[in-house]
């Protein structure tokens, strides 16, 4: 679930979704229908995608995947209308799909028969341009809603998961996903190494540039960390001034080289800030455990911790190692 | 039977677009000799659902035109079929294609008409 989201930047609502209008899928035999509609729905700037029986329309939605407001007549040729709707209801999608059902039957079984089917709407051949157009309002009104409530439950996912000053995985998440990484290093018999990143004196450059610069070293530091790491590493804020990275499969010497390379990615270039340019180094413990015996996430941070602690007492600015074997 | 179309009830079902329904009426037309022949061959080798089918369609199709008799005349067929009445829809065909050989010149010389024709 967690592993999915991609630890980029936040999303913002789609406003391009917002302002411009669904694109619409008809089925339809009947060439004079299927003129009517393609006729009266492009005038309204709608983009409109014509298909001429049931499969077609259901191919449609499963390959191109554009269309989220269909209108079906009832009787095509193959699949039906209600089938139509009936396969697509089945399939489990984020996306709803609005259905208008067009139909020569207006008996009151056969409208219900209709919507259990699936179907949002109905509408009554022949009927008027008006209407249709009404009804098609009603279904973007409909899709554009869920668009929004999409976008709100993304956004609020992200920032569930994620630190807002660096983007990396927040607290919450990144334990989430250490205990998944430290599952599935025992499961398949990989090694598993932990790094804990620390800045040195962060508490200076607060205290020095202030708490803006202080933040935009947080932000930048987090920058060089994650394009560092691979893109299956996990990488998150511990806390305050401090990282932490997962990463599999490298044994004790790779791990420290892949530390090297972390803190060399720090030092070697001071960082500008808006108040200042400030040279900023960090210092690094790196834990990696091998396949077995098998370690707690417990065990391994509290290992890299007492490698971090013997980085910054041994002068700072360097990696040490503490294995776990 | 006297051919009567009103399309006054057609031009508002297409909000007043003479042009989209000059349009609409040739399609139909155009698609007209497939349709006929299906409801000719359809009862010919007995196949009653082909006959429904053809005659669902051609229902359709004439109702959003305006041409209420044609549709129901095109209804009574489909109803005929779904009941495996086969005679009774060997009778209506020929009415059927009288009532749109009557109608046809009608419908088509709508584009020739002044542009508030039927509109009132």
């Amino acid at each position: 679930m967690l592993a999915t989201i991609e630890p980029s930047s936040a999303p913002v609502a789609d406003a391009a979704q917002t302002t411009s209008l669904h694109p619409v899928l008809v089925a339809e035999d009947d060439p004079l229908y299927r003129r009517v509609l393609q006729h009266l729905l492009t005038a309204k700037g709608y983009d409109v995608a014509v298909v001429t029986d049931g499969e077609q329309a259901l191919q449609n939605v499963a390959v191109a995947g554009t269309s989220r407001l269909l209108i079906l007549d009832w009787m095509m040729p193959g699949l039906l209308g209600p089938e139509v709707c009936r396969n697509l209801r089945e399939r489990s999608s984020e996306h709803y799909q609005y259905i208008l059902l067009l139909t020569a039957r207006n008996t009151t079984e056969d409208i219900v028969a209709g919507l259990e089917a699936g179907a949002d709407d109905y509408l009554v051949k022949p009927f008027n341009a008006h209407e249709l157009l009404a009804r098609v309002r009603v279904g973007e009104r409909m899709l554009r809603l869920q668009d929004h409530l999409l976008a709100v439950k993304e956004t609020l996912r992200f920032q569930a998961t994620h630190d807002p000053l660096t983007g990396l995985w927040n607290r919450g998440a990144l334990f989430e996903l250490l205990h998944a990484e430290v599952e599935r290093a025992a499961r398949k018999g990989s090694s598993l190494s932990l790094f804990l990143v620390d800045i040195d004196h962060f508490k200076r450059v607060n205290d020095e540039y202030g708490h803006p610069a202080g933040d935009a070293v947080l932000h930048e530091v987090a920058a060089r960390l994650s394009v560092a790491v691979r893109p299956y590493d996990v990488i998150g804020r511990y806390g305050g001034e401090e990282f932490v990275i997962a990463a599999a499969e490298l044994d004790s010497e790779a791990a420290c080289g892949f530390a090297e390379r972390l803190r060399a990615g720090i030092s070697f270039l001071p960082i500008s800030t808006a108040d200042a340019v400030i040279e900023v180094t960090v210092s690094i413990g790196v834990t990696t455990a091998q396949a077995s015996p098998i370690w707690s996430l417990h065990q391994l941070i509290q290992s890299a911790d007492a490698a971090l602690y013997r980085a910054k007492k041994n002068g700072r600015n360097r990696v040490e190692a503490t294995s776990a074997q | 039977m006297p051919a009567v179309w009103d399309p006054a009830a057609a031009l508002e079902r297409v909000a007043g677009d003479k042009a989209l329904l000059v349009e609409l009426i040739a399609i139909f037309f155009e698609d007209y000799p497939r349709y006929h022949a299906a409801l000719q061959q359809s009862l010919e080798q007995g196949d009653l659902a082909a006959l429904q089918k053809a005659a669902h369609t051609l229902k359709g199709s004439l109702s959003y035109l305006g041409a209420k008799e044609g549709a129901s005349l095109a209804l009574k067929i489909e109803q005929a079929a779904l009941e495996s009445n086969a005679a009774s829809a060997r009778e209506l065909i020929p009415q059927f294609t009288a009532y749109i050989d009557s109608i046809k010149p009608l419908m088509m010389s709508l584009s020739e008409e002044p542009d508030d024709a039927g509109n009132h």
